[in-house]
């Protein structure tokens, strides 16, 4: 009777523990980090795993005995990345997406360089407080 | 903040929807439609009454929502006011866009000529944003040459530049004129006048001063300044408080504030921060222009 309360108990345990954590990103304990991304073959929504800049893509992610799947949220976002790419150098970045901002809006270069800030800044938005 | 051309706004909140974290289009201020462990860039189309009350936790990480149990809502938010006036005080360390009538109309269209050039500028910043996120996290980049809301818009802004002075230099640049508009605006305020005018007696070495006497030296000063409006003591009350300057019972005379070191030091402080004029020479001898 016992052996059998221990089991179910144990049974439990694990299932709460194997339960999916939806996640839309997040910095887990290890120091590591997960994002939402977008299979460009497939488009369904996956996890990045962020560690030591190294990256990996899969469905789910297990880590401190939880088991992290992508926000079904995510779906509703139009644009996500497929993974993480080099970006060369912050200035690069920074040039590239002032022109994306130019040629699409025909903006002012200060408007641009205005929008380009909000655009790499929304990227910290979780760290920064940002308006 | 966007003010300006509706068309224009749509325009430019759709391209942001391409380059931003997360991005979601909403033509309302509602937040329970929106999935909080996302942590979306908000770029929203219309302002409404919901707006004054969401400034805050929108704005400030940490500070959370009741709704169906405690939401942190904070992120990046881009949103349209049009003709939409805010009243949230919340409103002054946003960053704020006129928008232009000359902006050409990026269309939905446009979005998916430049689908793949959006995939890699995506795929950049996520990059960025994983390289780089604890070094944004401790970052202290600061501009002390700015003041105010627009010093903490710098902050902020500067903080997501990792590994490029030069573009975080710009950063201060960006926020130069608006600087010296809020400058002036506060300069030419009625806290202004106040501290103004408790700069003053501070330099006479009053012990105390009643409210009466502030009232009457603020009241020279906006004469000064071609103003017809005349404060009442009340109203020189309610604006001390307001700065964390209480008043007290005196003596028969009325009430007023002591002038002891702690109180000038604060309204030395208040001082520089509203651009008092006396104070960019400062009083020989005073210990508080020295310290300032």
């Amino acid at each position: 009777m016992k052996r059998d309360r221990d089991l179910r108990d144990l049974v439990k345990l694990y299932s709460d523990e194997m339960k999916p954590v939806p996640t839309g990103g997040k910095k887990l304990p290890d120091g590591s980090v997960l994002e939402v991304v977008r299979n460009d073959v497939t488009s369904k929504v996956e996890l990045l795993h962020w560690e030591d800049g190294e990256s990996a893509i899969s469905a789910e992610f297990f880590c401190g005995g939880k088991r992290y799947v992508p926000s079904h949220e995510a779906v509703h976002l139009k644009w996500l990345p497929s993974g993480a790419s080099s970006y060369l150098s912050t200035r690069d970045l920074f040039e590239e997406l002032q022109a994306f901002i130019v040629l699409g809006l025909n903006a002012s270069s200060e408007s641009a360089t205005q929008l380009a800030h909000f655009c790499l800044a929304s990227f910290f938005g979780d760290v920064i407080a940002l308006f | 903040m966007l003010s300006g051309d509706s068309m224009g706004a749509a325009s430019l909140l759709r391209l942001l929807g391409c380059i931003t974290y997360h991005a979601l289009l909403l033509a309302d201020c509602a937040t329970n439609s929106t999935a909080y462990e996302l942590r979306p860039t908000r770029l929203i189309l219309q302002a409404d009454s919901r707006v004054d009350a969401l400034l805050a936790p929108l704005q400030f990480p940490g500070f959370a929502i009741s709704a169906r149990g405690l939401r942190q809502v904070s992120g990046a938010v881009a949103l349209y006011v049009g003709d939409f006036e805010l009243r949230s005080r919340h409103l002054e360390a946003a960053l704020f866009f006129p928008v232009p009538p000359t902006l050409r109309f990026f269309s939905p269209q446009d979005e998916l000529r430049n689908a793949l050039k959006i995939n890699e500028l995506q795929n950049r910043l996520l990059q960025y944003r994983l390289q780089n996120l604890n070094a944004v996290m401790v970052s202290d980049f600061d501009v002390p040459t700015l003041s105010g809301s627009s010093r903490v818009v710098a902050q902020m802004l500067g903080q997501c530049i990792v590994d490029a002075p030069g573009c975080q230099g710009r950063v201060a640049n960006l926020l130069q004129s608006r600087d010296e508009e809020s400058r002036v605006e506060r300069s030419s305020g009625l806290d202004a006048v106040i501290i103004e005018a408790l700069v003053v007696l501070c330099h006479e070495q009053r012990p105390s001063v009643h409210l009466g006497e502030v009232a009457e030296i603020a009241n020279a000063l906006l004469t000064r300044n071609e103003e017809v409006l005349k404060l009442k003591p009340r109203k020189v009350s309610a604006i001390m408080k307001k700065m964390g300057l209480i008043s007290c019972r005196l003596d028969s005379g009325g009430r007023g504030i002591y002038l002891l070191r702690e109180q000038c030091a604060l309204i030395h402080r208040l001082g520089s921060h509203y651009g008092v004029a006396s104070l960019v020479q400062g009083l020989p001898g005073c210990p508080h222009c020295r310290d300032k």
